[in-house]
């Protein structure tokens, strides 16, 4: 709100010459104003529509009321993708963030091949989750993969079969997207504590303070920003999660392992139910835009203050 | 200490395995002949390493296909990279662009528009397909390489836009001041002082905005029609198309191609990355 | 000028009854989902004819049916369809065609007199407001059930020729190590065994009626529980491995011997030729355990996206005569692994499968349909693919309990 004072405070001092390129910014915006207006919230919006209709195959627009929903909120598959997005998300996010900070941590202890490390631990992150989807299915596979590999070790009672049993396949999931994202959050919190105070660990030598309490009493906290940061880019892919799905367990065994993208695509795209589909779809933004709120609160509370901390 | 170093390297070293293992399983069974696999371990090294499926999955193999298609990934190679680098430009152009408008010329609104922006960031572009299908048609770029291209920098603008916006937003504000005082309008400012400022971050931008295109496959699928599908698209059509029994080793060899050209990107920069992180992306 | 009239004489003749743009070659793009090896030889039957009377075929392939149909769909609604793409014949393209994106056939099937030569239910499901939108190509049955003989003589069992005697059958395999029932975990392939067993138990009346009425009463029968019963008593016989298994890779568990039976639709025959193996002989063919004879059908078809450029509808209209020539029908049909659409098609050059299938047909009481492509709304199709899929994976359903969520999630999708 500080900004119509500021305005009027630029009007007094500035010359007609500073006129022009306040609007050459403006036109710079247009063309990313028209993609978020048009295509994210007009497509939003038109997915409401639709989702009020009884459009099968193609979009028609008879309309049917919420019935939509109320088949949408009475389908066990639709819950159980909607509870699998919160198993998912919850272990997803979490583990990349453990393992991310812990590798960050480990690489800024100051090793020899930081490099080595560094570019391993960031391999997984070229390749796409069709490919992650792929191998994990290979490798986890009962028949094929590390079950079979430990039994033929002489091993023979170990167990490791979540990808075929309906009450554990969706932690599958997680295994193979921490894998490949891991890489990710390990350089953003590696570059997190690169900007770190040196300062701080000069004192805290003088101090005696053991390496483990600094991190987590001194380091941690100042942080933050980079927990947020990790926070906000996993969500945003745990949200869009379809191709892995898909490589991975294809949604099985049964629809044990559905997630609400592929509820939504399957019923547009294969089963002759746009109306229903874009019902989950719209349910799904409407998560969507509940999760990042806090998010988008942050980042307006922090244009106000001024930018960075 | 001695000791907490040696912990300090098992634990990477473990870490490093466990990463590297899934890698070396694909490595290791394209290189395979298909006994060697039916009967091996998947840990197995290959006793008689070969890359005829490595050759196979590039060029296919056209005697066992009448249909008259090889199913080699060779022909689409060209096709994605046509369609990577005007889309990796465009969409990582516009997110500098309309970051450093957001964060470097105080705007009225701006802020309630990078909110409002941010929400494409999360939507799972296969949810809206339909409606993107009747804008791009009605451009009339349906089924060509620009709107395959068009369709990539709308879902990149919202993560593009928010590193630049981030980083831009670190630059100190009497730079900027100093600069409008000097007469910068809104071009010079952004190609001379701020464009340069923002190399690393432009490079993790570039870096992980190729990753997500190259990757593509449902959007490839959707809107490349008959001469714009991706290599992701003849993947699919070369894993989901087996001879009898599946061959392991070609489907190996053929995901590895697939993955080859971002492999190289994050093997020869992946300094830069932490780099251009450290810079930027995770300041503010 | 003679010269002229006597090569227009000659395309005439060779695309019989395409009159227009027969000097330059006819372009169709097809668009379809046969990417496997037998599909694509069998396909290859259908693109050298086509191009031995001078059309020009651009193959568009893309892995996976629902795949290349949400394709087909998109480029349509995009304005850049192909010329010609498989589709399942139903009520989805219906709604195609009720949108003005079809094309119709109708010029090459009234001269080739379709409506006499395809069975009735075909004709029915091919047809909308009395054009053919559809190109019938062939006819699949789904109640096979393929068995490994050796595997079968070293267990020292018959042929089951009813559900229990099957459960006796297994159990003896699996003494011997064998895995009595190879199955992809993949919904549709668990629905498949389904069917077979609810044709088997319920006979081809109680399928008939159950799926073309979706009745309630009937699906809380006692008969649909004892189908539930039945299906969950074969849990125990397949691997571990199964969920998530390409149908061909457990067809070719049964050709290794690895597992004794395989209940499969008859393209499984496809990539047992391809394996080398004739099929009957070391890898044998038999319907699934039932009460009553019949054969649930589902077909491959093409359809024919409305075109402006007369080109591309002369093209057309080649495509569905050639797919429909008896020698075209006889060559793909043999490849594919099912038997010609056109019921006057001669099939003593087919394999004994095939042949048995064809006997069968001749009796018009044992068409069913598959409710996997044409036989149901998409949408309950669909919903019968994830109930049964749950319930066959899930470790502590009841018979009970699956039989009361099947008839569920049909009422919610009908």
């Amino acid at each position: 709100m500080a900004e119509p004072a500021q305005g009027a405070l630029k009007t007094s001092h500035d010359g007609r010459w500073r006129w022009r390129p306040q609007w050459t910014a403006r036109m710079a915006l247009i063309p990313a104003m028209t993609i978020t207006i048009v295509c994210f919230y007009g497509f939003i919006i038109w997915t409401f529509v639709i989702s009020l209709t009884r459009s099968r195959l193609l979009p028609v627009y008879k309309f049917t009321g919420f019935d939509q929903y109320v088949r949408l909120f009475a389908n066990e598959r639709w819950w159980t993708a909607m509870q699998n997005i919160a198993i998912h998300g919850f272990l997803f996010i979490g583990g990349c963030i453990v393992f991310g900070y812990l590798l960050a941590i480990l690489i800024d202890r100051g090793i020899k091949a930081e490099g080595m490390f560094r570019t391993v631990f960031m391999l997984p992150l070229s390749m796409s989750f069709i490919v992650t989807g792929v191998i994990w299915q290979w490798v986890m596979n009962p028949g094929l993969g590390l079950q079979d590999a430990v039994r033929e070790l002489g091993w023979t009672t170990f167990e490791f079969n979540w990808i075929v049993r309906q009450d554990r396949a969706i932690y599958t999931l997680a295994i193979a997207g921490i894998w490949q994202q891991v890489g990710l959050c390990m350089a953003l919190f590696l570059a997190g504590l690169r900007n770190v105070d040196p300062n701080i660990w000069k004192a805290s030598r003088v101090d005696g303070i053991p390496v483990w309490r600094v991190y987590l009493h001194v380091i941690t906290p100042m942080m933050r920003t980079v927990f947020f940061t990790v926070f906000i880019l996993m969500s945003a892919i745990v949200m869009k999660a379809y191709d892995l799905v898909v490589a991975l367990t294809g949604g099985g065994p049964g629809f044990s392992s559905d997630l609400p993208a592929k509820f939504v695509v399957d019923h547009i795209l294969n089963r002759q139910e746009l109306g229903l589909g874009a019902a989950g779809a719209f349910v799904l933004l409407c998560t969507v835009i509940a999760v990042i709120s806090p998010y988008i609160h942050f980042e307006l509370r922090k244009a106000r203050d001024g930018g960075g901390h | 200490m001695r000791f907490n170093r040696l912990a300090l390297y098992g634990l990477l070293g473990i870490a490093a395995l466990m990463i590297l293992a899934p890698v070396f399983i694909m490595v290791s069974t394209s290189l395979k002949p298909m006994d060697e696999i039916r009967d091996g371990s998947i840990f197995a090294l290959p006793v008689e390493p070969s890359f005829d499926a490595w050759r196979e999955a590039w060029s296919g193999d056209c005697s066992q296909t009448a249909g008259g298609n090889c199913g080699g990934l060779s022909s689409s190679f060209l096709t994605s990279v046509k369609i990577v680098i005007p889309a990796l430009f465009l969409s990582v152009g516009l997110g500098a662009v309309t970051g450093y408008a957001l964060a470097a010329w105080k705007m009225r609104g701006a802020n309630l528009m990078f909110a409002a922006l941010l929400v494409g960031m999360f939507i799972p572009p296969q949810v809206t397909l339909y409606p993107l299908i009747i804008m791009v048609r009605e451009l009339g770029i349906f089924g060509s390489i620009p709107g395959l291209v068009l369709v990539h920098v709308i879902w990149g603008v919202a993560f593009t836009t928010m590193m630049f916006r981030n980083f831009f937003k670190t630059v100190p504000q009497d730079l900027l001041k100093a600069a409008r005082i000097d007469g910068a309008g809104f071009w010079p400012l952004f190609w001379h002082v701020m464009l340069p400022l923002s190399l690393p971050i432009l490079g993790v931008a570039m870096i992980l905005q190729f990753t997500y295109i190259w990757n593509d496959f449902l959007l490839g699928l959707t809107f490349g029609g008959r001469s714009g599908q991706p290599m992701t698209v003849a993947l699919n059509n070369l894993v989901g198309s087996q001879f009898g029994e599946k061959e392991y080793n070609v489907d190996m060899a053929a995901t590895m191609l697939t993955a080859l050209p971002t492999l190289a990107v994050y093997l020869l920069s992946g300094r830069l990355f932490v780099r251009g992180i450290a810079a930027g992306a995770v300041k503010g | 000028m003679k010269k002229f009239s006597k090569v227009a004489a000659l395309a005439t003749f060779l695309s019989a009854g395409v009159s227009v743009g027969a000097l330059h070659a006819q372009t169709a793009e097809v668009l379809h989902w046969w990417t496997s090896g037998s599909e694509q030889a069998a396909l290859g039957e259908i693109r050298a004819a086509f191009e031995a009377q001078g059309g020009k075929w651009v193959d568009t392939p893309i892995a996976g049916g629902g795949n290349a149909r949400a394709a087909a769909v998109n480029r349509m609604l995009g304005g850049d369809p192909a010329t010609v793409f498989q589709f399942s014949i139903g009520q989805q393209l219906r709604e195609l065609a009720d949108q003005g994106l079809l094309a119709d056939v109708n010029a090459v099937a009234e001269e080739e007199n379709w409506d006499e030569k395809l069975p009735p239910l075909i004709v029915q499901a091919a047809k909308y407001d009395g054009d053919y939108i559809a190109a019938p190509i062939n006819i699949h049955g789904e109640n096979w059930m393929f068995y490994n003989k050796e595997a079968l003589e070293k267990a020292g069992i018959e042929v089951p020729k009813s559900w229990p005697e099957f459960v006796d059958a297994a159990k003896k395999l699996e003494d011997d190590g064998v895995i009595p029932i190879g199955l992809g975990g993949q919904p549709w392939q668990e629905r498949i065994l389904f069917n077979s067993v609810l044709l088997g138990v319920g006979g081809r009346e109680f399928y008939a009626k159950l799926y073309s009425t979706l009745d309630d009463e009937l699906l809380a029968s006692d008969t649909m529980r004892k189908v539930f019963e039945t299906f969950a008593a074969l849990k125990p016989f397949v691997d571990e491995a199964s969920p998530g298994r390409n149908w061909n890779e457990a067809t070719n568990m049964v050709i290794r011997g690895d597992a004794a039976f395989q209940f499969m639709g008859d393209w499984a025959k496809g990539e047992i030729i391809a394996a080398g193996v004739e099929p009957g002989t070391t890898v044998g063919c038999a319907f699934a355990p039932a009460i009553d004879t019949a054969y649930i059908m589902t077909v491959d078809a093409f359809a024919f996206s409305a075109m402006d450029s007369e080109e591309a509808q002369a093209a057309q209209e080649k495509m569905a005569h050639v797919m429909l020539e008896p020698d075209v029908q006889i060559a793909f049909n043999k490849k594919k692994g099912s038997i010609p659409a056109l019921l006057d098609v001669p099939g003593d050059s087919f394999d004994v499968c095939a042949q048995k299938a064809m006997a069968t047909l001749q009796d018009k009481k044992t068409h069913l349909v598959s409710t996997g492509l044409f036989g149901v709304p998409s949408a309950v199709s669909g919903a019968i693919d994830d109930s049964i899929s749950n319930f066959w994976n899930s470790a502590d359903m009841s018979p009970e309990q699956g039989q009361e969520e099947f008839r569920q999630a049909i009422s919610y999708a009908k």
